[in-house]
């Protein structure tokens, strides 16, 4: 019986040294603590502008073909190259083509493209909105805990084109030829007159 | 004996048959008169008085009894209904937040009593507490509104801002859209900056103030509609209904009319039968055993102008 006792007591003098000495919290609190002090939308933004932006560029469609598909067979189009989120009649594409440079100041190169159903113009001044992220298809909205740090990667790879593509133009003459691959929206309700694109890669041919 | 033994027999069979038959009724009828609560962060806005009718009477349409609870904008209250919703047995809860982070206690309460949670136009900062998260594309909606306030204003002048509630992420995301355009526009400058609270009264308060402050500002983008009523009131009562543009957002039914009168330049059409609809049927399909729904849904926000405003009415499209 002693014997029981004092096993009893040695114990109980364990647990409850043990429990006094850990910390218990739920993985789901620790991670939403961590993930809030961590998220950093110019880092994730940058990271997949060094690693994640090439690959996803081979994907992009000649814009004589989006033209063409806009007007022929719109929902084949959608269907096969555009990127939605959520519900809506608003579709991101990737396309590539070419422009010739204009003048520096200039907020926008238009883009000519041979029996073209609208009109086309890179944007190259005031780059804002969600077309760069949303046409990639790279950036989920469930992997962000509020829809403010998803909307806050828009803004840095906003950032990004400006600083890393859009400062190219500077040394590139007026009149030679730029190819681009870009990112553009439209409403899949409303064929647009006019579509504007945001540029993701921008080079001269020389 | 033998006929004992058959008579029990019988009656063992058509017992079990008995059986497996009100099984089978029972479970076709098993979700009738389930209820689901629609929990609304306040009932004083149309808005949500509009947000949370839709999603009540979806839930009835699918066969639930529905209940509409008030938080009054106070999270205390919220908790007081989630801790009345969990003791009482619905089954699940459409939810409209009072806070961002202040609601996510609640929802955790209710997921650990088992009750999925589905939230409405706002939402809450985690992505693995509610079932899902149907929300307005706010950010998008006042990107657009944003380059329509560059168009009308020329890209030049000053301009106040009246911000909704700062402990609701839709404030942010409405006013960094709105930002991320009109920021880039250096002839555009915001002289004033503060909460109406989402609150018809409390902005025109603010939005006096902010004449006597600024009295030549050309503009004021109002994070929602109610404000957008309360600082055209403060703007006619100053005499200045000419000189300032207003621009709003919710698509509530003053302000399309007002748009229509060339009172309102302009607001970001919300959809909220749209997410109220969602929202219940969501909740449907989970009680009958779906899983793996998206954590967030944004829904599209459209730009109501006097030069589309034919096209919409209240809360939604005209056809």
């Amino acid at each position: 019986m002693n014997k029981f006792i004092k096993i009893s007591l040695i114990s109980l003098i364990a647990i409850v040294a043990l429990y006094s000495s850990v910390y218990f919290e739920k993985l789901n609190i620790r991670k939403e603590r961590v993930s809030i002090r961590d998220f950093n939308p110019r880092d994730k933004a940058e990271y997949f502008w060094d690693n994640g932006l090439e690959p996803i560029l081979q994907s992009a469609i000649d814009l004589k073909l989006f033209d063409s598909q806009l007007v022929n067979n719109p929902e084949s189009l959608i269907n096969r190259y555009g990127k939605a989120i959520g519900i809506t009649s608003t579709y991101s594409f990737l396309v590539k083509s070419t422009a010739h440079q204009v003048s520096p100041n200039a907020e926008e190169i238009p883009v000519k493209i041979q029996n073209s159903h609208s009109e086309y113009s890179l944007q190259i001044k005031y780059i804002f909105g969600n077309a760069a992220r949303d046409a990639t298809g790279y950036f989920h909205i469930d992997d962000f805990e509020n829809t403010m740090d998803f909307n806050a990667i828009s803004t840095e790879l906003n950032r990004l084109i400006v600083e890393k593509e859009i400062v190219k133009l500077d040394s590139i003459p007026i009149g030679e030829t730029i190819t681009f691959i870009g990112a553009l929206e439209i409403n899949s309700e409303i064929i647009p007159d006019k579509i504007t694109i945001i540029p993701l890669k921008l080079e001269a041919v020389r | 004996m033998k006929t004992k033994k058959w008579f029990i027999q019988f009656t063992s069979l058509f017992l079990f048959g008995l059986f497996l038959f009100s099984c089978s009724s029972s479970k076709k009828s098993s979700y009738k008169g389930h209820k689901i609560a629609v929990v609304i962060s306040t009932l004083n806005n149309p808005w949500f008085v509009v947000l949370g009718e839709a999603a009540k009477q979806r839930a009835v349409e699918l066969g639930y009894e529905a209940v509409i609870f008030d938080s009054q904008n106070n999270t205390s209250k919220e908790t007081e209904h989630f801790d009345n919703i969990i003791a009482s047995g619905f089954k699940a809860i459409l939810f409209n937040p009072t806070d961002a982070k202040g609601s996510l206690a609640n929802v955790k309460a209710a997921k650990e009593a088992g009750i999925p949670v589905f939230c409405m136009d706002r939402e809450i900062d985690a992505n693995d507490l509610a079932v899902s998260q149907i929300l307005s594309d706010n950010y998008t909606g006042c990107i657009l509104l944003g380059r329509y306030f560059v168009k009308r204003l020329k890209g030049k002048g000053t301009y106040v801002e009246l911000l909704g509630l700062v402990g609701d992420n839709n404030t942010w995301n409405r006013s960094k859209g709105f930002h991320s355009v009109v920021d880039n526009y250096p002839d555009l400058k915001m002289v004033a900056q503060q909460s109406g609270e989402f609150d018809r009264n409390k902005a025109m308060e603010v939005m006096e103030s902010m004449l006597q402050a600024h009295p030549d500002i050309d503009a004021v983008f109002c994070g929602n509609d109610a404000m957008a009523m309360g600082a055209y009131q403060a703007v006619l009562a100053a005499g200045k209904t000419d000189q300032i543009m207003i621009f709003g957002f919710d698509g509530a039914a003053d302000v399309v009319d007002a748009i229509r009168a060339g009172k309102i330049e302009a607001t970001g059409m919300q959809f909220p039968k749209t997410m109220a609809k969602t929202a219940a049927e969501y909740a449907d399909r989970y009680i009958k055993g779906e899983r793996g729904f998206s954590q967030k849904i944004p829904v599209a926000v459209d730009l109501v102008t006097k030069e589309n405003v034919n096209n919409y009415i209240a809360y939604g499209k005209a056809n």
